[in-house]
């Protein structure tokens, strides 16, 4: 696991890891949102 | 049939498999899941079908064939262990409910419904895809076993089932 990036390099890109990680999970959950719930009641 | 189905809960016990870099799993939760979704579907299925007797419009054997595709996307979903998995079960899955939407071609309101349900589930699409192509830079795999370790700094499934670790 990791060993395809140097994540030392990479955190010129991501300033903040935590961060980021979290948004990555944030659009996740509110893409599962709109799909299983928002999306279906606007039928 | 619950009989039938405590035989199959019974051989549960049986059904741990880690197969495919982790990428499909089983285990007794998720051996579980599968049963309580044939269950319900196909206790869901008698009564659209009772429906589908009043109404001549959605009579037809495709509509069965697509809800199996539902059943089978959401089987799928149970043993999954990463996100490409994760994805393909839900766009399977999605892609069967935009059809049964707009399956009333009759009706107005069911094309509607199918083209307001396609664009908004294309929409939530991206969102995910764009959320794990985040995850996957960040932490260079979509492997949920790894991304335990990424984010924890351990997996549970060491402890549960130390002879499965890679």
């Amino acid at each position: 696991m990791g060993d395809f990036y140097n994540l030392e390099a990479m955190s010129h890109f991501y300033k903040n890891m935590e961060f980021t990680y979290f948004i990555g999970f944030l659009f996740i959950i509110i893409g599962l949102f709109f799909k299983l719930g928002v999306a279906p009641f606007h039928m | 049939m619950f009989g039938f189905l405590f035989l199959l809960y019974v051989n549960a016990f049986s059904a741990n498999f880690d197969i495919f870099y982790s990428s499909i799993t089983s285990d007794i939760f998720a051996y579980s899941c599968k049963l309580i979704i044939i269950a319900f579907s196909s206790i869901f299925l008698g009564l659209i079908s009772a429906f589908m007797y009043f109404d001549k419009y959605i009579k037809s054997f495709e509509y069965v064939f697509i809800y199996n595709l539902i059943v089978y996307s959401l089987i799928f979903l149970m043993g999954v262990n990463d996100f490409l998995g994760l994805f393909l079960s839900l766009e399977l899955q999605s892609l069967s409910l935009y059809i049964l939407a707009a399956y009333k071609t009759t009706s107005a309101y069911s094309t509607e419904a199918g083209i307001k349900y396609f664009i908004l589930g294309a929409i939530a699409s991206g969102m995910i895809l764009f959320g794990i192509s985040i995850i996957y830079g960040l932490s260079g795999s979509i492997n949920f076993y790894d991304l335990e370790v990424f984010s924890f700094g351990f997996s549970l499934k060491d402890a549960v089932h130390p002879t499965l670790t890679l």
